[in-house]
């Protein structure tokens, strides 16, 4: 049988990568702003699809659900209320490439180094057979974290080091204060305009 | 293992500034009142000063510095003299800023800079990379909103978007090398991956365990978390956004921007870049110098024909955060073997120093102004002696603490940086490209000093030798007229004594450094512990 033949994993590789890149450059080649956006879905979708071939489902899950579902229906709405003609299109100076170019290659450039320049990383695994996939599917360990109970590294030999473990609830509490301070934010931007006679406020 | 109720403890001055935010946001909105709520805030401040000098003062004793690890928190002189400092900034920014806003607006903006300084006590303590993000946005996010609260106009609108489109792009970049550095080190834990105690530990199993996987990762996660903090503290060539922010925004807000993230993002860099990856040093040392320079050059150079007092002040602030780099340059190069340091204390008395100056110029400013008018040409000041001498007097003193003339406290923080700079230079006179780099450092700093003199010279010329063109309104408020007070003291007091604070910053180093690099390849020493009840704490809450 043909299907049995086939390598799937690295099929499926090479065509999410594909997709990956080559909407990543539809992106930057497109006009058109909601283009953009959709491109942009399609490119995050595809290297979700990369997190899930790479045995990281959680991550994976995160960015469909954060990336495609979250932000970008946001940029897309973003774009849908505030734009002032049907179609916005954007035309890219050539200055404006030159930059881009710039600092988008030398993170590139930093990027592949780092990536060819890891011994381990420039060949197959030897011992490809050995490697077991994670078991777990469920995502209680994270609850847990954020929870405040450390849940990996337990056997971490030294006490100091091991005191300065902790689980994450500090960084979560944290996190609702952001948003706290974000909702006052958002709620000052969205009031109505007429403020300046009503305060009699500077301006 | 748990949160336990020692970290809970520890972090009391956060949750009663966290907790009194939310209150006020709740009840300012049943009843707006300027004044009322404005002393309130600064009564909270008062007990969180007492709070904080009360669990930790019985902490440090004169001699020892000690450092100890609750949960994600570490516990350290640095983060002490900080929260402190911390705390201050809160008090003069609730000063100044307070009768900015308009009425109903107040309650908002004085919980907002409350739990701004929350974050900046926080950045302080972060002994985690994501607690020490976190906190790190939690400066930021404030900070958005107080750009937006100081005035509505395009001008101020602009500004804000600008701020905060750059400042999201900085922290995506700090994340991304933050993922680096989780990569190379397998633990989000400062200390526990490669604190003092540690670093032969970490550094000797990494290379065993995973090849050159940290030797591969190293300069891009050091490049992306310097991008990402050179955002922060407005170093070249992460400026550009400085210049046009700090013109839009409102004197108080050009005053805070100046300020907090610049003291997080250096506090930020020394825990994060110096301190827990020394391994990078070969590269950090070299990339800093050449920030140093540039950041100082360019700051300065662009400074010398600006004509709006807060484009001037941005392009200084630029320019001091490459006075800063030189001390974290000479604290990267204290990794590489070099016997002299001092790099970590001259950049946080340069920071005291800074911050001192920068917001007493702002507080002059917005005391100059007015509710309806603000301060922003320079030739606005033209003549300002004879209308003000007082606030002429105070503004002629910050502009000579920056300009670095002594013996006002700028001088100190210069000579301090620069000849941490030449004690590298020769203390490594062995090794060539050291010294050279590290003179020719010292020098670049020398002449900036003599450039930065000029533009600094002429706002004070403009004062006190030029005709006055107008009549300011000087109705900034009680509160800035206070704050320039207190801004007058510190600098004249750090200037006239500066053996104090010079003491202190060096204790905090003692605190925050690696020990010698020649002792660490002996047998780890034990790690002094915390005096009294938190000793003790990591393991019993081990095995509760």
């Amino acid at each position: 049988m043909i299907f049995a033949a086939m390598d799937w994993h690295a099929f499926f590789f090479w065509m999410f990568a594909l997709l990956t890149c080559g909407f990543a450059l539809a992106v930057l080649f497109s006009n058109n702003v909601v283009h953009m956006a959709f491109y942009l879905i399609l490119s995050l979708g595809a290297s979700a699809g990369l997190f899930f071939l790479a045995g990281a489902e959680f991550v994976g899950a995160m960015q469909l659900m954060i990336y495609v579902g979250g932000t970008l229906v946001l940029v897309i709405f973003g774009v849908m209320l505030t734009a002032q003609s049907r179609f916005v299109s954007m035309e890219t100076r050539s200055g404006e490439w030159v930059v881009a170019l710039g600092v988008g290659g030398s993170l590139l450039f930093m990027l592949m180094i780092t990536a060819f320049n890891v011994e381990d990383w420039r060949s197959p695994n030897p011992r490809q057979g050995e490697v077991t996939v994670a078991e777990t599917q469920v995502v209680s360990q994270i609850g847990l974290g954020f929870a405040g109970v450390r849940v990996d590294k337990l056997d971490q030999p030294d006490g100091q080091l091991r005191g300065g473990m902790s689980g994450y609830l500090l960084p979560f509490v944290i996190v609702s204060i952001h948003l706290l301070v974000v909702l006052i934010g958002a709620a000052y931007m969205a009031r109505t305009k007429r403020r300046k006679d009503v305060s009699g406020g500077r301006s | 293992m748990f949160v336990d109720a020692e970290t809970i403890r520890l972090l009391w001055p956060e949750i009663i500034l966290i907790a009194m935010a939310s209150w006020i946001y709740i009840a300012g909105a049943f009843q707006p009142h300027r004044v009322w709520w404005t002393c309130f805030s600064l009564a909270v401040y008062g007990v969180v000063a007492y709070v904080l000098l009360g669990t930790e003062s019985t902490m440090w004793s004169a001699e020892t510095a000690l450092v100890g690890i609750s949960g994600p928190l570490r516990i350290d002189f640095l983060g002490f003299i900080l929260r402190c400092f911390a705390v201050l900034v809160g008090i003069l920014f609730t000063l100044i800023g307070a009768r900015g806003s308009s009425r109903q607006l107040t309650s908002e903006f004085l919980a907002t800079v409350m739990l701004l300084v929350a974050g900046l006590m926080l950045v302080a303590r972060a002994n985690d990379m994501v607690l020490l993000f976190v906190s790190l946005e939690m400066i930021s996010i404030p900070t958005y909103v107080l750009l937006y609260l100081g005035r509505r106009d395009r001008a101020n609108s602009e500004a804000t978007i600008k701020y905060f489109f750059l400042s999201i792009l900085s922290s995506g970049l700090f994340l991304y090398g933050l993922s680096f550095l989780y990569g190379i080190a397998g633990t989000t834990t400062l200390v526990g991956m490669m604190g003092q105690e540690s670093v032969q530990a970490a550094a000797a199993g990494f290379v065993q365990e995973g090849g050159e996987l940290y030797q591969a990762m190293a300069p891009i996660a050091l490049v992306l978390l310097m991008a990402g903090l050179g955002f922060k503290i407005a170093a070249v060539p992460f400026h550009f956004y400085a210049p046009d922010v700090y013109q839009g925004c409102s004197n108080a807000n050009a005053g805070l921007l100046a300020v907090a993230p610049k003291i997080a993002g250096v506090v930020a860099i020394l825990r994060l870049l110096v301190v827990a990856m020394p391994w990078a040093a070969d590269i950090g040392w070299q990339l800093a110098i050449v920030l140093a320079v540039l950041t100082m050059t360019i700051g300065n150079v662009c400074a010398l024909w600006q004509t709006n007092l807060r484009r001037l002040m941005a392009y200084s602030s630029i320019a001091h955060a490459g006075y800063m780099l030189i001390g974290i340059s000479v604290a990267f190069a204290f990794h590489e073997g070099t016997s002299a340091s001092g790099g970590i204390g001259a950049t946080l008395f340069y920071l005291l120093v800074y911050a001192c100056a920068s917001l007493g110029t702002f507080a002059v400013l917005v005391a100059l102004g007015s509710k309806e008018s603000e301060v922003s040409g320079l030739n606005e000041l033209a003549g300002l002696a004879g209308q003000r001498p007082a606030l002429a007097a105070a503004l002629a003193v910050f502009m000579f603490s920056l300009a670095g003339i002594p013996p006002l406290a700028g001088f100190w923080g210069k000579l301090t940086l620069f000849s941490s700079a030449v004690n590298t230079a020769t203390a490594t006179a062995d090794n060539a490209s050291f010294a050279a780099w590290f003179t020719l450092l010292a020098v670049a700093g020398a002449l900036n000093a003599a450039i930065a003199a000029a533009y600094y010279l002429r706002v004070v010329a403009k004062m006190y030798f030029r005709p006055a063109q107008g009549d300011l309104p000087a109705n900034g408020g009680l509160g800035a007229q206070a704050a320039v007070v207190v801004c007058v003291v510190l600098v004249l007091g750090l200037g006239l004594f500066p053996r104090i604070a010079v003491q202190v910053t060096h204790l905090a180093e003692a605190a925050v450094a690696p020990v010698d690099p020649g002792s660490l390849s002996a047998a780890a020493a034990p790690l002094p512990r915390l005096a009294g009840d938190v000793q003790g704490s990591d393991d019993a809450s081990w095995d509760r």
